[in-house]
């Protein structure tokens, strides 16, 4: 039998050890089971300021609605001086499992979290338009304690910016979200 | 002229001619082939005949002779025949047909080479697992030429990797600026597209499709 020559078998060993192993990380790292809360909060953004962005004149404090306080330095470097929420939504989600979620102008945002550890998030996003055109296409890693904030130009010298925040699902029983 | 002239030469006297002609007979058998030799012109042009073909192919023979190092070449290959079967047994012809087994365990190189790209494939994953603490990912500077396309290597914005925002790839419809916050920890990432390739933030579901198709960019390039 072939499995019986040491000839073969060493090789085969080391193939099956190397599996194994090279899987065992990652199942340790994250269960696929496990969740992530996805935190999206849509913004507008108005009343542009002319000029060069980031000059010292236009990080002057913005009005910034409450809900956005804690991204509030990220939003005084955009060229515009008025922020306001428009909508948020929290959902909870399967790591490596892809998802989209629609946006309130009819856009949609379909991401993936490809893994959690305790403070690190990998996210694969896709921001696409209504009518199916994509907007933006990216993968980054980033603390679970950070937001990624993306935003694109509108019509009416507006913009629309996603704060995008990734944190450990909690256990069940416990409340999620901000 | 001889009865035996008019008849050709039968099969038995043919071999006794070939074999007097190649000294293979012995006393009688040659006392034989030169008495029928004597009597028939038939046997003697058979014999004239054989030396005609020989001559031949003694002299085609001589225009196709073997280089002089054949022998040494023929010997070289039987020693090493005989070392490779002391190593790997003696060759044998196996007119069985090959099983599916038997043909991955005669492809054990593949095998050997398969398992060792695993090991090196594992081995980076070790090394560049996200979660992997042994090995941090050394951090790079941000370069915005490497946003907008698809990047070869991740994009950091703090030296600390561990704790900056990194980016694999990026690509947009339009330019893409990034604005690193204060913190340097990380950066919005503004996709910055033309007037009237926009649309209002609230009325995309009224706007007509064929209206709502904004002009692209990739990296500042129409397409």
């Amino acid at each position: 039998m072939f499995l019986q020559s040491s000839r073969f078998f060493i090789p085969l060993a080391c193939l099956v050890a190397v599996a194994v192993l090279g899987a065992w990380p990652e199942r340790a790292m994250c269960d696929d089971s496990a969740s992530v809360n996805i935190f999206v909060r849509a913004i507008q953004a108005s009343e542009p300021i002319k000029g060069e962005p980031n000059a010292p004149s236009e990080l002057q404090a913005p009005s910034v609605a409450p809900e956005l306080a804690d991204i509030s330095a990220k939003l005084a470097q955009l060229p515009f001086s008025s922020f306001t929420l428009l909508t948020t939504k929290n959902e909870s989600h399967v790591i490596k499992k892809r998802e989209t979620m629609k946006l309130p102008n009819g856009q949609s945002l379909t991401f993936r979290p490809m893994y959690m550890d305790n403070k690190r998030v990998g996210l694969w996003l896709n921001w696409r338009e209504a009518d199916g055109s994509e907007i933006l296409n990216t993968r980054v890693h980033f603390d679970s304690d950070d937001t990624v904030v993306t935003g694109t130009d509108c019509a009416g010298d507006r913009g629309l910016i996603l704060a995008i925040k990734a944190v450990p699902a909690p256990t069940p029983g416990a409340a999620g979200g901000e | 002229m001889t009865k035996r002239d008019s008849f050709e030469l039968s099969e038995g006297e043919q071999l006794l001619l070939s074999q007097y002609f190649d000294g293979e007979c012995g006393f009688l058998a040659r006392r034989r082939a030169e008495k029928l030799l004597q009597r028939s012109g038939a046997a003697r042009d058979f014999l004239e005949a054989l030396q005609e073909m020989s001559s031949e192919c003694r002299s085609f023979a001589a225009e196709n002779a073997p280089s002089a190092d054949l022998w040494q070449r023929i010997e070289s290959r039987i020693d090493s025949e005989e070392r490779a079967a002391f190593y790997l047994g003696e060759r044998r012809k196996d007119d069985r047909r090959e099983s599916f087994f038997s043909r991955l365990r005669s492809q054990q190189a593949v095998w050997g080479g398969l398992s060792g790209a695993v090991v090196a494939a594992s081995a980076l994953f070790f090394v560049t697992s996200p979660g992997s603490k042994a090995a941090p990912v050394p951090a790079q500077p941000f370069h915005q030429a490497a946003i907008g396309g698809m990047a070869a290597s991740p994009a950091s914005f703090q030296n600390n990797s561990r704790s900056a925002m990194e980016v694999d790839w990026m690509r947009a419809n339009g330019s893409l600026k990034l604005i690193q916050d204060p913190s340097g920890k990380s950066a919005t990432i503004w996709v910055r597209r033309r007037p009237g390739s926009v649309r209002p933030v609230n009325a995309a579901r009224a706007t007509p499709p064929s209206m709502a198709t904004p002009h692209l960019y990739l990296d500042g390039q129409r397409r």
